[in-house]
């Protein structure tokens, strides 16, 4: 079922965000950019920007979780980028059928899919 | 099935794992992205592999990552899981306008001359449950045309599950956006 999204517009002031959650995404970014954008493979910076903010940093204003963490209501048991690779080789071997390394997927399928 | 690349570069990521350790592979990516910079990592580690290497690193593992989770979330649900994601109603869109090197060739946002040197500006346009703080997407934006907004909010819709019942949006001016940019 469809609904409106009530849109508030407001004035953007020079080239840094204004709005306050926003903020966290920014600082992460601003720390790679000391050496500029200066590579092919810009896109994969963003991406992993954006991996490290909502997976691997805890927020002080979300008491100590991260902004995944809030979003599942639980505690992950290993560190963000951790887990974050030991569920892309888990979805990797699902989905493409790739013969990863059994020692590296032992227990990953009773701890993701449990 | 995955697409060939797809399964080169996934490939090529456990062998990079499998090089590296797990431990060490995460080690990598928490420093690089916490914010020490790639001169640095060599020195942090103890490694005997150069910086160029650790880029390469780097980029491989997080494009594999970052393909998985972006296929697999959809709707609030990140699939095989049975982990389910709760947003609220309230989100925030607004771009920051990053500077890039002068040998990018792609869409930016402004190309200006200043003191006798090219520069590019990249516009990258963001939306933030505002409840959670989860960034629902991070897109390039382009020229900062609506055309970039809509894209950006209808990838953080697909990953979210729902619109939104308010959403709060940054333009420059309100002349600019009855025009079609931001």
């Amino acid at each position: 079922m469809s609904r409106a999204t009530a849109v508030i517009v407001k004035k953007k002031i020079g080239d840094k965000s204004q709005l306050h959650t926003i903020e966290g995404i920014h600082k992460v970014m601003d720390r790679k950019l000391e050496s500029g954008i200066h590579s092919k493979n810009w896109l994969s910076l963003l991406w992993g920007v954006w991996l490290h903010y909502n997976f691997a940093e805890p927020k002080d204003f979300l008491k100590g979780l991260t902004p995944f963490e809030a979003a599942w209501g639980n505690r992950l048991l290993t560190s963000g980028w951790e887990w974050l690779l030991d569920y892309s080789l888990l979805a990797a071997k699902k989905h493409m059928s790739i013969p990863a390394e059994e020692k590296m997927l032992t227990g990953l399928d009773t701890f993701l899919c449990s | 099935m995955g697409c060939f690349r797809e399964v080169v570069q996934a490939e090529t990521a456990i062998k990079i794992i499998n090089m590296l350790g797990k431990e060490k592979a995460v080690q990598l990516l928490h420093t690089y992205y916490g914010g020490c910079s790639i001169r640095n990592l060599p020195n942090g580690f103890g490694y005997s592999y150069s910086p160029s290497s650790f880029y390469r690193y780097i980029h491989t593992l997080t494009t594999f990552i970052y393909n998985q989770i972006d296929r697999n979330l959809h709707d609030g649900r990140l699939a095989h899981t049975n982990i389910e994601l709760h947003f609220g109603q309230e989100w925030e869109a607004d771009g920051k306008v990053i500077p890039i090197s002068p040998a990018f060739n792609g869409e930016t946002y402004s190309r200006i001359w200043k003191n006798g040197r090219r520069v590019l500006k990249f516009l990258l346009e963001d939306i933030v449950d505002r409840m959670t703080h989860f960034c629902l997407a991070s897109e390039p934006g382009g020229n900062g045309t609506v055309s970039y907004y809509v894209h950006a909010y209808a990838k953080a819709k697909d990953r979210a599950g729902f619109p939104p019942a308010l959403s709060t949006l940054m333009v420059s001016s309100q002349k600019r956006w009855r025009q079609g940019r931001a």
